[in-house]
């Protein structure tokens, strides 16, 4: 029954006419091939096809006399042949006026280097988040905005990765972060900084533990077309050892419906993980995406390689 | 034995797949084929091309078929299917006085998508014209103000005599028939709206 639970949202929400100004439903199915079981990124069992996941999201924008000033999102996410349903972004922001301050409270995706406007999700070729981080989503408070060309972001949270999401902290201990970024025509760049305690028993994620994190981040997006390249430096301490790594995603447009994706990341901590990623992303007629990859796992003296495939549909549609 | 009930599981989970897929294509085909476009960063390019404003309303249009229809005659071409469902048109203010509307439509050119945006006075013209994402070889001159000036001024019944990129007479084109578009989705929807909300 639970597995059928997206499907009959869906034929409820559709006709749905909501009171907001402005209220969008957007989804997505998200189905893969995995030649065999990747040593991080994904739960165990997805090799093989598996319908990685489908979502729905509902976002509603609620006005006042001058303007937009609430913001409603809620996703939901059924993963792994829709046995595991979980929050993903799940929010209400108060928002400022033009180039003043927002407030966001809830579950929402940590504003640390590239994760500050790049989410991988639902692509073959990931962000590093999974080895480097601990942490993806979180629930807490946000202030963001921007003032002329740059960017900032506040957020404190609970620093709690649970495989379902939950709204339980174990300890009393926040996560705290800040991010300032520059936004400039062809390229951004941002320094993020992030204190606390991480308990992650997320079997996405590398490595479930309950740790206590500093991190600093160099985040940069260039766009020298036809490359597209986004960097990420990471340096800090997870209880008090010495971590650092980087990742390079860079994707290369070969034409409008065809690019080509590639991924190099290194981490250190007390264990050593490198991956070096392939791929090629088309573009198919009613929003479905083809993509493959090809990706080269190490850690310390294991090697792993995996190919994959994914088809990719979204919609989005005002209700 | 092992090989065959990993099979089966195999087959279940592509069967599990493909019926989730013609499931929701089925439920939302007809009504949905939107792009999932992401406008980033709105309030940046409203600021651009509304420096003096102070916030913004979105307006949601569902589009009816006498609107399609008066969209198309202005036009002079159909619509492609997935601009046929909604258009969001939004309301540039301040003290509570619009100053403007700003839209965006998405276009397709030879390396990938084409975002245009438009700030439109309140007499109609078009304010100025912003592209937000463009990956085409030209795209510095496509996005310099020699280019997109071109569109400053015009409103919905103006020629558009356009001079284009030179090396990217294409993707000129593109953007100039999705301002003509834009154009014609202010007429049809916007003109109704009053100037104080």
């Amino acid at each position: 029954m639970i597995r059928l639970m997206p499907i009959i949202l869906l034929w409820f929400v559709a006709p749905l006419e909501l009171l907001a100004d402005a209220t969008q439903l957007s989804g997505g199915v998200d189905g893969r091939y995995l030649s065999q079981q990747p040593l991080w990124g994904a739960v165990a069992g997805e090799d093989g096809l598996n319908l990685r996941g489908s979502f729905l999201n509902i976002r509603q924008v609620i006005s006042d006399d001058k303007g937009d000033r609430y913001i409603l999102v809620a996703q939901l996410d059924a993963n792994d042949n829709l046995d595991e349903l979980e929050a993903y972004q799940v929010y209400g922001q108060l928002k400022g006026s033009l180039g003043g301050v927002n407030l966001r409270l809830g579950r929402y995706i940590l504003p640390f280097g590239l994760l500050s406007y790049l989410d991988t999700e639902r692509q073959l070729i990931q962000t590093n988040e999974s080895v480097a981080l601990g942490i993806k989503l979180d629930t807490g408070v946000q202030l963001f905005g921007f003032v002329d060309d740059v960017n900032y972001a506040l957020s404190v949270s609970q620093g709690v990765n649970k495989s379902r999401g939950t709204l339980d902290d174990p300890d009393s201990n926040k996560l705290w972060l800040a991010r300032l970024g520059l936004q400039q025509e062809e390229s951004r760049w941002g320094l993020s900084y992030l204190h606390g305690q991480v308990a992650t028993d997320n079997t996405d994620f590398f490595r479930q533990s309950n740790s206590h994190k500093q991190r600093l981040a160099m985040d940069a997006e260039l766009d020298f077309f036809p490359w597209l390249l986004r960097l990420q430096l990471d340096t800090g301490k997870d209880d008090g050892r010495s971590v650092s790594g980087a990742v390079l995603l860079a994707d290369y447009d070969l034409a409008a419906k065809w690019s080509l994706n590639s991924k190099l990341s290194v981490w250190k901590d007390t264990d050593e993980l490198n991956e070096v990623s392939l791929g090629l992303t088309y573009s198919l007629p009613q929003n479905f995406i083809f993509r493959l990859a090809q990706s080269w796992q190490q850690l310390n003296n294991i090697d792993d390689s995996i190919f994959s495939l994914q088809l990719y549909w979204d919609f989005s549609h005002a209700l | 034995m092992l090989y065959k009930s990993g099979f089966i599981n195999q087959k279940k989970k592509f069967i599990l797949f493909l019926s989730v897929l013609l499931l929701l294509n089925f439920f939302f085909i007809n009504i949905v084929s939107a792009d999932v476009c992401v406008w980033r960063d709105p309030e940046r390019t409203m600021l651009r091309l509304f420096t003096q404003a102070e916030d913004y309303k979105t307006l949601v249009y569902k589009l009816t078929t006498e609107q399609i229809k008066s969209i198309e005659i202005l036009l002079g071409e159909p619509l492609d299917d997935s601009e046929k469902h909604e258009f969001n048109i939004y309301a540039v203010n301040k003290d509570g006085q619009v100053l403007g509307w700003v839209m965006a439509l998405v276009g397709v050119g030879e390396y990938g998508v084409i975002e245009t945006v438009i700030g439109i006075n309140t007499d109609h013209s078009i304010r100025g014209a912003y592209l937000q994402r463009v990956r085409e070889r030209k795209r510095k001159a496509l996005k310099s103000d020699e280019f997109l000036n071109q569109f400053s001024g015009k409103k919905q019944v103006d020629e558009f005599q356009i001079n284009p990129v030179a090396g990217a007479e294409k993707a000129s084109a593109e953007i100039s028939q999705l301002i003509k578009k834009m154009l014609a989705f202010d007429a049809v929807l916007n003109r109704q709206q009053k100037l104080k909300p």
